[in-house]
């Protein structure tokens, strides 16, 4: 993974790191050989190394451990659990209900990672295409809606959502949809995971967006005097000059987004 | 003429703008402005977007409720002594990426992207059995260790790639004038890494001020151990139909990050980025 990035990542940053990499240097000797040799790297690793063995790969074996034992509640408080196997797999894996919620949590993501990289996208070339101060006021609510905690998030959907006092429910039927006067989102279920998607988009926009936003910034405007000058048309501008460049961004930006939106959707349902 | 016809041109993307505040900002204007309304207000048919009379009544009931003040002590000491301890980990593992050639070093970073992914849902079996059989449970430095190591793995690639955009140049500069590699690292790379610090430690904030599952599951029989997220979601059973009360409760608990988001609002989004965008 890291390797792909760092190639791909290149035409983003030849500027900066061009003579850094270059290994022509008159004076070869000193300050390169003491950055290949000795301890320091090992040391200043070793931290991570230990906490990722103690805290990660250490509970992650405990749960192989487990997971191959006759583990109940019984086995949680006094010990001694009995050991069988591949049985808690194949009971799991021949389970039809299993493999529904295998199918639903990835539509989910998939409904959601969509939508958040779409919308996203399109907030981050809104905001680099405004003046100065609607800039500010735009990156201001985004950051707000990014810092606002994920409990009180929920609360505040809820509440938004609510059946009889929501504002939700009295815009729509102050909008003339009076089928949802009291309409109880929570009690459907397609309602239920359209209030779910449009937490979660609302919640993992901002990050996305603003980080697109700042890949945006680092396309040289030379790029699209020289495409517009060409004649290109905007869409056209986007397809060949700017997604080319934020690519490598816009990928990292997807892969943290397929991954916190799968870890979310597992807490949330 | 010709400014007029920029500025009616420039109407849909200014409208665009308009509806995305909108959009970012109802939620938490909602849960603010239901805070302070008085009851009868909130549960009306028409909702006023503002409130007419104001009142500080749920705001009482929030922090009059049981344990609200040693909560939000807990809280604060557990999000802050996991994000500086991450904050310096992290910083002597990516200094050490982004600087130095050494064996493993592709390797570390790959179990780095590894760690990042790491399933924390479904090892919180694992950790409970550990931390009972170390005698950790239902103690606050469990609670740290574990948000530690969830906040690490994002700090170093943020922080690597911070690192990474500072030119060598600057530290071999003052390593030729008879800096040592402490004394230039100190007084060169780390005032440049000031953003990179305050935007990572922002993200890790944010993850272990929020996080309810550890939380709710690695702490039982003390109550007085319990965190912020844990007393929300209690709240919000106790007072469930009470809409103001849990708005204010809400409120209290988001304010913090509203806060500190907004003051570093610059730092979050050119800061972060800039790293992100190196990584």
């Amino acid at each position: 993974m890291s390797v792909t990035r760092e190639h791909s990542a290149a035409p983003a940053r030849v500027r900066l790191r061009r003579p850094t990499q270059r290994p022509v240097r008159p004076q070869p000797s000193g300050v390169r050989q003491r950055r290949g040799a000795g301890a320091w790297p090992y040391l200043l690793a070793a931290p991570t190394v230990l906490g990722m063995l103690y805290l990660l790969v250490y509970p992650l074996a405990r749960a192989i451990l487990i997971s191959l034992q006759d583990f109940q509640l019984r086995q949680l408080i006094l010990g001694h659990a009995k050991f069988v196997g591949l049985r808690n797999y194949r009971t799991l894996l021949t389970d039809e209900r299993f493999w529904q919620v295998v199918r639903r949590t990835f539509l989910f993501m998939a409904v959601n990672v969509v939508l958040i990289m779409l919308i996203a996208t399109l907030v981050a070339l809104l905001v680099e295409r405004l003046g100065s101060r609607w800039r500010l006021a735009l990156l201001s609510a985004l950051v707000l809606a990014w810092a606002m905690p994920v409990i009180a998030a929920t609360t505040v959907f809820q509440w938004l959502f609510h059946s009889e006092f929501g504002i939700v429910n009295w815009a729509l039927t102050r909008l003339g949809f009076s089928s949802f006067e009291r309409y109880p989102w929570f009690a459907h279920g397609p309602a239920a995971f359209t209030i779910l998607v449009l937490l979660i988009v609302w919640q993992s926009v901002p990050f996305a967006a603003i980080t697109l936003y700042s890949a945006l910034t680092t396309v040289p405007s030379e790029l699209y005097e020289s495409a517009r000058i060409d004649g290109a048309s905007a869409g056209r501008i986007f397809r060949a000059v700017t997604f080319p460049m934020i690519r490598p961004i816009f990928m990292l930006v997807f892969s943290l987004e397929v991954i916190w939106t799968l870890r979310r959707s597992c807490r949330s349902g | 003429m010709s400014t007029a016809r920029l500025r009616l041109r420039r109407v849909p993307l200014h409208a665009a703008a308009v509806v995305t505040i909108v959009l970012c900002l109802f939620p938490v204007y909602w849960m603010i402005t239901t805070a302070f309304k008085p009851n009868r207000d909130i549960q009306s048919a028409s909702p006023q977007l503002l409130p007419h009379t104001w009142t500080l009544d749920h705001f009482r009931t929030a922090v009059d409720a049981d344990g609200f003040a040693l909560f939000w002590r807990n809280s604060i000491l557990v999000t802050l002594s996991a994000v500086l301890l991450a904050l310096i980990v992290a910083l002597g593992a990516s200094f050490a990426v982004a600087r130095m050639r050494w064996r493993g070093r592709r390797q570390f970073m790959l179990m780095v992207f590894v760690a990042q992914m790491a399933p924390w849902e479904a090892l919180i079996i694992p950790v409970y059995i550990i931390s009972r059989d170390t005698g950790m449970l239902d103690r606050l430095p469990t609670l740290t260790l574990v948000y530690f190591m969830m906040t690490l793995p994002f700090t170093i690639v943020v922080l690597r790639g911070f690192i990474a955009a500072i030119p060598q140049e600057l530290e071999e500069a003052a390593q030729v004038d008879g800096c040592t590699r402490m004394r230039a690292f100190r007084h060169i790379t780390f005032p440049l890494l000031a953003p990179g610090l305050m935007a990572t430690s922002l993200f890790g904030y944010v993850t272990a001020w929020n996080e309810f599952a550890y939380a709710n599951f690695l702490i039982i029989k003390h109550q007085d151990s319990r965190t912020l997220p844990v007393w929300l979601s209690s709240f919000q059973n106790v007072f469930g139909t009470d809409w103001g009360a849990t708005m204010a409760a809400s409120t209290l608990f988001a304010l913090p990050a509203l806060v500190v988001f907004l003051l570093l609002q610059r730092h979050v989004t050119s800061g972060f980025a800039a790293g992100a965008v190196k990584g």
